[in-house]
Order: C-alpha cells, then sequence, then structure tokens
C-alpha cells in the first residue's frame, strides 16, 4: 500500500506483481516488460472492483498499478481537476512517481475506459495496449449525457423519504457513495470540468496506434459505442459476453479475465521488469 | 496512508496479538463509527461490521503493512468469489495472517 501524491493530490495506490501471488517456497514467473494499470469508473466504483476480480490474475504475470482516481475512493477528492486531461495528467503523474517510465497497459472499466482512450490519443507512446471494459468514449455529447444522467441520479437523494433512508437504515457503503455523488456533482467542478474536456472523436481514435481489447455485454446500455470504438481504432478486437449488462466487470469477472489475460500475454513480450527481480520465493 | 510500524523479522505471532493488531487497524481504516472493542473472532467483515470493499482493502494492505510481506492478502483471496471475500469473518482473517507468519 502506498499513498502517491501528484501535484498535492494524494492518491491511493495499490500494487501487485509476480513475487506477491507466487506460492511460498516456489518459483518466481519473470514479469512480463509491461506493467499493467487498471483504471476504474466512475462515483460509485474504486479499486477494488479490480482487486477482487482481475487484479491478482494479472498480477501473475505483470507488475500491477491501481488507484483510486481523484475524487474516489480512498483518495483525495479535491474541489477542481476533473477533465479528461486532468484524468491523463493524474494517470501518468502517479507511474513517474513510482519509477514506471516505460509503456503500459491500460485496463479501462466504464468511465475509466474513457480516461485509457484519451491517455492513448493525448500521450500514445506511453500506452502499450488497451483491454477496456464497457469503455464509453468521450464523444461529441459525452459530458452532456453523463453531466443530466448524474445531475438526475442526485436530485433523486431528494425524493420521497431518501433522506430519511440515507440519515437511517441505510447502509454505510450506501450513505458513503451517496455523498461521494453529492460531492463530486454539487460541490466539485467535475461536470463542468466534463463539459470542457478534450473530446476523443472517431478521427482521434483512428491516430491511436497500439492495440486493442473491447468487451462489452450484449444487454449493455453501451452496446452501440462497442461498434463506434471497434470501428474507429486502427487496430482492435471485440467480444461480446452474453447476459450482462454495463455492470460486466461485476456480473462475470471470471469471463473478463479470461479474455483480459490472455490478450496482455499475447501484447507483451517476456521479459525482466524494470524495477523487480525474479527469484525464488522464501519464507 | 495508514502508518503502521513494520514488524521486524521474528518469532511467529499468536493469534490473540494478530487479533488486537486487526482490532486496531479496523478502527484506523473505518474511524470512530466502529468500536474496536466489539470485535472478536465470530465478528463478520461485512454483515456485523458493514465494512466496504475499499476498506477491505485497506485492511489488509495495512496488515501487510505492519507484519510483512509473508501477509499476502491478494494471493489469498485470488481464487475467491467477491462475496466469499467481503463476507468472511475476522476468525478467518487473523488464522491466514497467523498462519503466514507461522
Amino acid at each position: 500500500m502506498a499513498d502517491v501524491v501528484v501535484d498535492g493530490v494524494r492518491f491511493n495506490v495499490v500494487r501487485m506483481g509476480p513475487a506477491d501471488m507466487a506460492a511460498d517456497g516456489g518459483p518466481v514467473p519473470v514479469a512480463s516488460s509491461t506493467p499493467v494499470v487498471l483504471i476504474h469508473g466512475l462515483i460509485m466504483d474504486n479499486l477494488s472492483s479490480y482487486y477482487y476480480t482481475l487484479a491478482p490474475a494479472v498480477a501473475r504475470h505483470h507488475d500491477v498499478v491501481c488507484y483510486d482516481l481523484r475524487g474516489h475512493g480512498r483518495s483525495d477528492r479535491p474541489p477542481t481537476g476533473y477533465r479528461l486531461e486532468d484524468a491523463v495528467g493524474d494517470l501518468w503523474g502517479i507511474l513517474d512517481a513510482l519509477g514506471i517510465e516505460g509503456p503500459a497497459h491500460l485496463v479501462g472499466n466504464s468511465f475509466g475506459g474513457t480516461i485509457a482512450l484519451a491517455a492513448a490519443v493525448l500521450t500514445p507512446q506511453r500506452v502499450a495496449g488497451l483491454a477496456l471494459v464497457e469503455a464509453h468514449p468521450a464523444f461529441e455529447g459525452w459530458a452532456e449525457e453523463l453531466g443530466e444522467e448524474l445531475e438526475d441520479l442526485v436530485d433523486g437523494f431528494d425524493g420521497p423519504g431518501m433522506r430519511e433512508f440515507l440519515a437511517g437504515r441505510a447502509s454505510r457503503g450506501v450513505r458513503r457513495m451517496a455523498r461521494t455523488c453529492e460531492e463530486l456533482v454539487d460541490e466539485c467542478s467535475m461536470l463542468d470540468d466534463f463539459r470542457a474536456s478534450r473530446l476523443t472523436a472517431p478521427a482521434d481514435l483512428a491516430t491511436v496506434p497500439c492495440p486493442a481489447l473491447l468487451v462489452y455485454g450484449d444487454l449493455s446500455d453501451v452496446l452501440d459505442r462497442a461498434f463506434a470504438v471497434h470501428e474507429a481504432l486502427p487496430s482492435s478486437e471485440l467480444h461480446v459476453v452474453e447476459g450482462c449488462s454495463h455492470s460486466l466487470l461485476m456480473e462475470s469477472p471470471g469471463e473478463v479475465e479470461r479474455l483480459v489475460v490472455p490478450w496482455l500475454a499475447r501484447q507483451s513480450p517476456p521479459g525482466p521488469s524494470p524495477d523487480r527481480v525474479a527469484g525464488v520465493r522464501g519464507r | 496512508m495508514l502508518h503502521v510500524p513494520a514488524e521486524p523479522a521474528g518469532p511467529a505471532l499468536d493469534a490473540g496479538t494478530v487479533l488486537d493488531e486487526v482490532r486496531r487497524i479496523v478502527a484506523e481504516v473505518i474511524g470512530d463509527e466502529v468500536d474496536a472493542a466489539d470485535i472478536d473472532l465470530d465478528t463478520r467483515f461485512r454483515d456485523d461490521l458493514d465494512v466496504e470493499s475499499i476498506e477491505f482493502v485497506a485492511l489488509g494492505e495495512a496488515l501487510q503493512a505492519r507484519f510483512g510481506e509473508r501477509v499476502r492478502l491478494a494471493q489469498w483471496i485470488a481464487d475467491m468469489e467477491v462475496d466469499e471475500i467481503i463476507d468472511m469473518t475476522v476468525g478467518q482473517l487473523v488464522d491466514h495472517v497467523a498462519g503466514s507468519l507461522r
């Protein structure tokens, strides 16, 4: 566990790699030369949704970095700095602080995919590959649509009986989620910052040089984006998982793992990681 | 960041010592909404303490920082279902930590 401070903002960061996953006394597999960063979704999400699903499986082969986004989980919630460009700056600021300078694979879930795609457009030299689960790209109208949804969600907290519920019977998790949502929407510049963000139009995605894996649920409300992103990116493969919604990662973590882990292996030459040495794990 | 002193390599710790540490770290992670004195081996993280997923991660990371790299929560939970992890008892976690240090 480590906190990483980037431009005065404290981020909750968790790292794991092959040495953490090896059996006691067993050999530690050589980490792939390409680290993997896992980027979570908006508001109710944080790094724990990876920690319990994809992160350990990926960490058998790669050095893995998970972090709570600005305003989310156990990271700081500053009032400003929520443009996509800021999120991309946070991402590379964290990797810089960890000493990871070479290209990394980015795994993005939902809004994490929005950030990963923006990173691949703005800083292609640092992105080795994109594995995106239910990504919704920042196409024209993205910020407005998301802003309306979130404002409706927050308005819902003032609905009949909701305040009493949130003050009383609601679990700490629900109360905290509601508070996070209200603070980000009402007290932070998040929605304004989304509207002020540089979009990643299909023409921008066409410039992305790295390979991409796209995974969506066939019942997802953003499935139309799957086809648009697949068409726009020069090199991508698309998988649609049956019976799953936008919550694909939590609904079918095993299926996501079976798609993402081998794909990452195919994109990554084996080789010693710059900051970890393979060996036998002792006790 | 939770500031916990790292345990120097030394004799194995018993379950009681580990339980005391779990109590202290839970209180540190969650704050004063939980009375640490009420936590025992049968306490369930979700049903009794209402621990959130992200708090459980912080708890595991803090235990690792406290007891050293022999405690590897990520590896231990890698093959568990999400529900299985967050619904575990304090005793299960204490057993795992004490076992890792043995």
